[in-house]
Parts: C-alpha cells; structure tokens; sequence
C-alpha cells in the first residue's frame, strides 16, 4: 500500500532575509577581522638606577645599517647570534644597549631584539649611537 | 485526462545547506578573528621570533614610516602634542600599560624620541610591539 506523503508545511518565515543579514555578517567579520598576532618586547632607555647597581660596564652593541658591531668588530646576524649566546654562557645577567646609528630602521632594531632574546639575555636597554 | 501531480519542489530547499556552512564560516569569523579599531595611519610593524605577549588595552603610540605619530585613534603633529595628550592620559589611567607600534621602517631615531618623551611625562616603561614572525 502506498501511503499517501503528509503534506508539506510551508515555511512561516522565508530564508532569503535571513541569508541575507547572514551574508552581510560574514563579510563585516571577513574584512573587519585580523588575525596576526602581536608581540611586545619590554624596552627602557638605560637609566642611572639599574645601571649603577652592577659595577660591570654593559655590552655594546652598535646597530647599523649593514649589521652589527661589537668593539669596532662587525658582526654578520649569525656571528652575533653565536656571540650573543657566548655572552649569556658567561653572565646571563649581562646587561646590553644597543646603540642604534643614525637613520637605522625599527626592523634593525627588532632584529637585535630578537637575537638577545633568544639567546637569554633580559636586560636589554636601547639608546642613542651618537651618544657615546 | 488528469496528469499526475509533480512534487512541488521547495525553492530554498538546496540553499538549507549553504546557510550552514555560512553560519559556519560566520562563527569561525567571530571567534578566531579579533577585531581591531581602525588604526590612524597605515602601520605594518617588524616580524620578530621572541617576545611576550602584547598587553591588553594599552595606550598606543604609532610611528609610521614618514615618522609621523599618533596617539590611540587620532594623530598628533608634534613631539609636543604627543607629550602633552599622553600625560592627560596618562593622568586619566596612570596604571594603563603603554605600547609604542613603530612600522618596520620606521627610522629608530624617531622611536628612541618617542621613548624619550614616554619617560619625560612618567612612563617609565613601554613595550614595543612587533608582529609574530610566520
């Protein structure tokens, strides 16, 4: 025996508006959205109060345009890692200034950041190249 | 002679489906994505591997390429008025973390002025902000 199909209920409300403003919130949550993530890092300008604590005199390094430089000796990105790490081996609690040139990018600076950071090293202060 | 009825198709029967994966794709939207206030000048920070995790609600400081700044949604034209609407601020909420978001390009000379004028008005301390490298 066939039975016979119950009959369908129309739907009280239609679709369309919802997919609509369904729609129209997607793309605002698309475009409005970011989703890179950020990243801080503490930076202080060197003041006299944490400086005069340690007797020590802090490492500097210089960033310039081409690379960096320790003690007049240039250093490539990896000769600084490599040195960088040597120095937390010695004194993890050395502190560093970095000493930016003239005319020097953020993205510089951020590298040496980087570098000390991942080497260890906490205590990092940036001041000016010319001040010396 | 009487043809057999043809079952009526529902018109918005295919798009059933389709809204799923709307809604779907709305929800992944609004729970992955955080949405960020239009920023005031076009600012694309550095890339870095290290760093601590940005602090919440922070009173901005932007520096673009050109070396122009800004503070929070507006942009200021001088060290000076950056100075000046900075201690309002900061007088406002003195214990609100301040970041500094300096473009990659940004020349460092403009950014160590930038701290400068932060230590002058009371901040002692500001994070700069970089962007997680790929």
């Amino acid at each position: 025996m066939r039975l016979e199909q119950p009959p369908r209920r129309r739907r009280l409300v239609s679709l369309t508006p919802l997919i609509d403003v369904v729609f129209i919130l997607l793309v605002f949550f698309m475009v409005a959205s970011s989703f890179v993530e950020w990243q801080a890092f503490s930076v202080s300008a060197p003041g006299d109060d944490a400086a005069s604590e340690r007797d020590e005199a802090p490492l500097r390094l210089r960033v310039e345009h081409q690379g960096y430089r320790i003690d007049e000796a240039a250093l490539t990105a990896t000769e600084l890692d490599e040195r960088l790490q040597a120095v937390h081996a010695e004194d993890a609690e050395r502190r560093i200034y970095l000493l930016v040139g003239a005319g020097v990018p953020v993205r510089r600076v951020v590298q040496a950041l980087d570098a000390a950071s991942a080497a260890g090293l906490s205590h990092v202060a940036v001041r000016r190249g010319e001040a010396e | 002679m009487r043809l057999p009825e043809r079952p009526r198709r529902e018109p918005d029967e295919g798009t059933v489906p389709m809204i799923n994966i709307v809604f779907l794709l709305l929800i992944f939207f609004m729970v992955a994505g955080t949405l960020t206030p239009a920023s005031p000048l076009a600012v694309d920070p550095a890339a870095s591997e290290a760093g601590e995790t940005a602090p919440e609600d922070p009173i901005r400081v932007l520096i673009d390429a050109e070396g122009r700044l800004a503070l929070g949604d507006e942009v200021v034209d001088s060290r000076e008025a950056l100075r000046r609407r900075l201690q309002e601020r900061l007088e406002d909420s003195p214990e609100r973390p301040v970041e500094i978001r300096p473009d990659a390009e940004a020349d460092a000379a403009r950014l160590l002025e930038v701290m400068d004028d932060l230590r002058a008005v009371g901040a002692e301390r500001a994070q700069l902000i970089t962007r997680r490298a790929d």
